[in-house]
């Protein structure tokens, strides 16, 4: 042994270390306290907003006529739940948005991914693409709806274009940059192993953009949302933008705030399945 | 890619020969220069040769930015544009081998590919059958110690593991030299020490010829057969040495008590003299 060494310690064999209960019941209480804050701020912050609505309200800060307090707007939807009128329109007019929601969202995505793919993967296609994309990207869809109705007139074909539009470059600009920024190791690892072209195409390029295509389709849901129910304001018979404008212009509050719930519903749902579906497809990102 | 170079070879019939008996690989007169951004050439290598014989083990040190990694590099065909020659003693690509397979530096794991997965990517320009496919993989996951964790996802193994699943892709593909760009440098000291006995067992077992870049002395004293010195930017060979100083390749061979060979301290001394004035200049 080195003479610098002037004591040895050595553990003594065989004994199990024990774990103080304490420690553990302290550490699992911090953890429950952490997870209460958060549902408590999660539940009882929209409360309070709602709260301040029904006091400026009720005080006349707005005015009651065109906003009135959320508990007069809940009581209102209750009887009109009660007696069906209201789920029964509001069904009727989502059922028309969704068949046009579907197809138009279908139509952006495939078309999106396949640009999109073509873009991250051959450069020439990229150099052609970028300057069209990024000059055409920050245009508002709704504002080329006209032109589509020129096109493809005034029936459902147009406002399936509009929201497949919307769709598209989310789903094109997030998948192409994530193919072209994915960690350069990956491509490596193909090159060096001399891995067929179709191999690195599926298995190694696409997969590795993953992620930043999920991102895409989410924000492509959200826009998709946003372009339809515009769409649906300016031109439509049905639907739940129609829906809404109607019963602002015959001043049916309550059927205005049923239709904004209805659209938040539906986004916090297929928010919630998206990101399920992503947990399923990327599980390597949640760590 | 291989096919390109092997041309410059003078006098090449169908019995192809190797410039020199048992040579793996042999590389001639390589330069390669970079062009930034702002188009002033920084020459990476200068005429660069070097034969790698096989079932040697040839560790290259350097100060950073020496071309040791451009050279590996060009070794497994991830860069092709130099100057100079890169012959292999095949010429073409034997069924079930690959001339080369590298190990990164990084950790090389495709996330979304469960262990076996990766090492079969790696098998995949070999065009085995399937059973043999599976041979491969069930082998060499086992020969890096992750038999049990050959439907495991890479995000649930350890720095250690990932970098043996990356070993293992490599010699599944039973290259005819193994190309290790700092293998172990992303991994902790302890498991640094213990992956140098397992790769000095592992190429003992599959009669490697390896070709190891590495910054750390100690670790090219334990592993190599044979140790260059690079030059600071522009690479050149600055010196060779022999050296049969290194770990026996038996399971439980101990790194740190290799260091006590009398041989050691001496050669670490003349690397570190060959090396030091080199850092300087690169600093």
């Amino acid at each position: 042994m080195s003479s610098a060494v002037t004591e040895i310690k050595t553990a003594p064999a065989g004994v199990e270390p024990t774990v103080d209960p304490n420690v553990v019941r302290a550490a699992i209480a911090l953890r429950r306290r952490t997870m209460a804050k958060r549902i408590v701020m999660g539940v009882f912050t929209p409360i309070f907003f709602l709260a301040i609505w029904e006091v400026l309200s009720r005080v006349g800060v707005l005015d009651r006529e065109y906003i009135p307090p959320p508990s007069e707007v809940f009581r209102g939807m209750g009887a009109g739940i009660k007696d069906g009128s209201l789920t029964e329109a509001v069904a009727h007019n989502g059922w028309i948005s969704i068949q046009r929601l579907v197809p138009g969202f279908a139509l952006g995505l495939v078309v999106g991914l396949v640009a999109g793919i073509a873009m991250g993967i051959l450069d020439l296609v990229r150099f052609g693409l970028r300057p069209i994309i990024s000059a055409t990207f920050p245009i508002p869809k709704i504002a080329i709806f006209p032109i589509l109705i020129i096109i493809f007139g005034i029936g459902d074909t147009s406002k399936i274009v509009v929201v497949a539009l919307a769709v598209f470059y989310m789903v094109c600009i997030n998948t192409a940059s994530g193919i072209e920024y994915s960690n350069r190791i990956y491509r490596e690892v193909a090159t060096a192993f001399q891995v067929p072209k179709r191999v690195e195409y599926l298995r190694v390029i696409i997969p590795s953009a993953l992620p930043s295509i999920m991102t895409g389709v989410r924000l492509g849901v959200g826009n998709a949302l946003i372009v339809l129910v515009s769409a649906e304001f300016v031109s439509a018979q049905a639907g739940i933008g129609y829906y809404i404008w109607n019963a602002w212009q015959v001043l049916d509050i309550n059927a205005m705030f049923g239709g904004l719930i209805v659209i938040a519903l539906f986004g916090i749902l297929t928010n919630w399945c998206l990101l399920a579906l992503e947990r399923r497809l990327i599980p390597w990102s949640q760590s | 890619m291989t096919t390109a170079h092997e041309t410059a070879v003078p006098g090449n019939g169908a019995g192809r020969r190797p410039p020199e008996a048992e040579v793996a690989v042999a590389v001639d007169r390589i330069s390669k220069v970079f062009l930034p951004k702002n188009n002033v050439p920084v020459p990476a290598m200068v005429d660069v040769s070097l034969r790698i014989r096989r079932k040697e083990v040839l560790a290259i040190l350097g100060p950073s930015g020496c071309g040791k990694s451009t050279l590996l590099r060009i070794l497994g065909g991830l860069d092709t544009q130099y100057r100079g020659t890169v012959t292999w003693a095949q010429a073409r690509q034997e069924h079930g081998r690959l001339n080369a397979a590298t190990v990164f530096q990084q950790d090389s794991t495709l996330p979304w590919m469960t262990v076996a997965q990766n090492i079969g990517l790696g098998l995949s320009g070999l065009r085995l059958d399937a059973a043999e496919r599976k041979e491969r993989i069930d082998r060499y996951s086992a020969l890096v110690g992750l038999a049990a964790f050959r439907s495991a996802y890479p995000h649930e193994l350890s720095g250690g593991m990932k970098q043996r699943a990356a070993i293992a892709r490599a010699l599944a593909c039973e290259p005819r030299v193994l190309l290790m760009d700092e293998p172990l440098a992303a991994l902790d000291a302890q498991t640094r020490l213990v992956m140098q006995a397992e790769l000095q067992a592992l190429w003992r077992r599959t009669e490697s010829t390896v070709v190891y870049v590495t910054h750390d002395i100690e670790e090219a004293i334990t592993l190599a057969d044979r140790i260059v010195v690079m030059s600071a930017r522009p690479g050149r060979i600055k010196s060779e040495r022999r050296t049969d100083i290194h770990l026996d390749g038996a399971d439980g061979a101990d790194p740190v008590a290799l260091r006590a060979h009398p041989g050691f301290a001496p050669l670490a001394r003349d690397l570190w003299a060959d090396l030091a004035q080199e850092v300087g200049d690169a600093l």
